[in-house]
């Protein structure tokens, strides 16, 4: 190992506190663009692919609305469906209202009310693995996902909108909602009668998507249409509030980061003042003194960044046993990235304490008790 | 009559606090030729420690000049003294200043790969170490030693890059006495042996009288022994 490695792992291994505290405060940061970013933009993307795989081919969404549908409730006419499948191209539309915020059982989930025979013409179905599909306005179907994860059968009730509904259906999950009721009642438990968030729309043949859209823009002024296919893709592009949030959350961990560092260092010089008078006093150069320090503060880093990791997985396996709806994406690009932002954190929050610890006079560092 | 290895021109120090001005040095003369054992003693505050760091490049005189094997360090810039204390000085001091994270064999490590630049071959730690004796003991941390060992440590560390001169400041003052004989007979004999130069701060007149030559100061000044002597290359009898 060399010389200079050897003595920053030295100092790390010999102050053991304040190495742990350091790489502990490290791990924090990665966690929180790790395990925050994979929370929400898996919720969001595992979101986006549910809805691809309804079968729909387009989804119709109302004019100025962000991708984002679900935070932009009701405001598409039920009635517009009559227009839209009348025109050349179209098989069927199925109007979709989505509500969020609804906090069932300890879960924010969103709630699908759709037209149960319209949804079945767009897509491929709903494929009940138990029970059956509702026949009154206070029944809902919950996916078996959703069944699982709360531990909820047939004939169970369970409170959505300050409204008891009675679970008679349980169906194979995988697209769309994990629960979805009659569009009727949920229009009117939100007070949004005649309204839905989007229309899914299915084509006659995959030939005529284009034309189909044309012919949508042209008849429906300002609704967008997107195609299924790409449905992920614009979900992403157009989460102008996630890509804040995970800023926010990007520009909080580099923070953390330096802050820890700079202290953790900072201290560490101010500890050992008299070794850095000693490196002085047998020749170091300051460049030699600056070496060691940011290499120390690397080292930190790094260990920091790998107990990130691993703590991300280990939050990522308990979220997932105790909350199995919650979807946690932790990707590899944003490991990366988190690696990335703790080492730059780290390095910059070394830099003064280095260039400080350089500039010590040997004199008075090696009185310094 | 050869050059001398080190030697001071009117070497003056001048400590500020606040708006006073605190004399630590007053117009020292001094020259030390090569091979020589030079012990500088005198009472607390007469500026013993101060000329140490000066002769070895760690402070900057306010006036006059250090001449270091022909570099006047009072006129070099930080990396030139940095570089001249790495190549041509090596330090032992009271508290022996070893780091304490590192074996005595790290603490060599360190001082090699500042000290050499690659060099000098790694087997001149382990033959330093066994000329201290402590070649059985290279894998201890320094807390791990006694003070003796530890002091004898220092001394290995200080001669790893062969310096020109040796600066020693109370290398015996945290000894008892049979650590304070071993230590001392220990820079007689790297004196004698390798004609190694040694300048050595002391309390202890037995001690200094180990030197060729004794240097006393008072006041920031040399009251006796600042000139060379036709002596001082040559062991005391």
């Amino acid at each position: 190992m060399n010389v200079t490695a050897k003595l920053a792992a030295s100092n790390l291994v010999n102050r053991k506190t304040r190495s742990t505290v350091s790489i502990l405060s490290v791990a924090l940061g990665i966690i929180l663009v790790v395990v925050m970013v994979g929370i929400s933009e898996g919720t969001l993307i595992e979101h986006a692919k549910r809805t691809e795989r309804i079968g729909a081919d387009i989804i119709l969404q109302p004019p100025g609305s962000s991708a984002l549908f679900a935070f932009n409730s009701g405001v598409v006419p039920v009635k517009l469906s009559d227009k839209i499948e009348r025109l050349p191209g179209i098989r069927a539309a199925s109007p979709v209202l989505i509500t969020a915020g609804s906090k069932v059982m300890g879960s924010i989930v969103l709630l699908w009310g759709i037209d149960a025979e319209t949804y079945g013409q767009v897509g491929t179905g709903i494929k009940i693995v138990e029970g059956r599909m509702w026949q009154n306005p206070f029944e809902v179907v919950i996916d078996t996902v959703w069944a699982a994860s709360k531990r909820q059968k047939v004939g169970d009730t369970m409170e959505l909108l300050n409204r008891d509904f009675k679970i008679v259906g349980i169906r194979r999950a995988g697209d769309g909602g994990r629960i979805l009721l009659p569009i009727t009642t949920l229009q009117e438990l939100m007070s949004a009668q005649g309204k839905a968030s989007f229309f899914l729309v299915s084509c006659t043949s995959s030939d005529v998507l284009e034309s189909v859209a044309d012919r949508l823009r042209k008849e429906l002024p300002g609704y967008l249409p997107v195609f299924s296919s790409v449905y992920t893709e614009a979900l992403k592009e157009n989460a102008v509030a996630l890509k804040q949030f995970i800023a926010v959350l990007t520009a909080l961990s580099v923070t953390i980061t330096f802050m820890v560092i700079l202290l953790a260092m900072y201290t560490s010089i101010i500890e050992r003042t008299k070794e850095i008078g000693i490196l002085k006093a047998i020749g170091a150069s300051k460049l030699f003194i600056v070496r060691a320090i940011m290499l120390e503060s690397t080292l930190l880093c790094t260990m920091g960044i790998l107990v990130g990791y691993a703590l991300s997985f280990a939050i990522k396996a308990y979220l997932n046993h105790r909350y199995p709806s919650l979807v946690v994406d932790i990707t590899l690009r944003w490991m990366l990235w988190g690696g990335f932002y703790g080492m730059m954190g780290g390095i910059v929050g070394a830099l003064y304490p280095a260039i400080r610890a350089a500039r010590l006079d040997p004199v008075q560092t090696l009185v310094f008790e | 009559m050869s050059r001398p290895i080190l030697q001071t021109i009117q070497l003056v120090k001048v400590y500020r606090s606040g708006k006073v001005d605190i004399p630590a040095l007053r117009g020292v003369d001094i020259s030390i030729p090569r091979g020589a054992f030079v012990s500088i003693m005198g009472p607390s505050g007469c500026g013993k420690s101060t000329l140490l760091h000066l002769l070895g490049g760690l402070d900057r005189p306010t006036s006059g000049s250090v001449i270091l094997d022909g570099h006047d360090l009072a006129r070099c810039g930080d990396g030139e003294r940095t570089r001249l204390r790495r190549e041509k000085v090596g330090f032992v001091f009271q508290r022996f200043n070893l780091l304490p994270t590192l074996t005595v064999i790290g603490n060599m490590e360190v001082a090699l790969a500042i000290g050499s630049n690659g060099t000098l071959p790694a087997s001149r730690m382990h033959d330093l170490l066994d000329l201290v004796g402590l070649g059985e003991k290279k894998h201890r941390k320094p807390m791990e030693l006694s003070v003796g060992e530890q002091q004898r440590v220092a001394i290995a560390r200080a001669l790893l890059h062969q310096p020109a001169i040796l600066l020693a400041d109370e290398p015996t003052g945290n000894l008892d006495s049979v650590n304070s004989n071993l230590v001392l007979g220990l820079l007689q004999d790297l004196n004698s042996r390798l004609n190694q130069t040694i300048v050595m701060i002391t309390h202890n007149p037995e001690a200094a009288a180990m030197g060729h030559r004794i240097i006393t100061m008072r006041d920031g000044m040399v009251v006796s022994g600042g000139a060379a002597a036709s002596t001082d290359s040559t062991s005391p009898s």
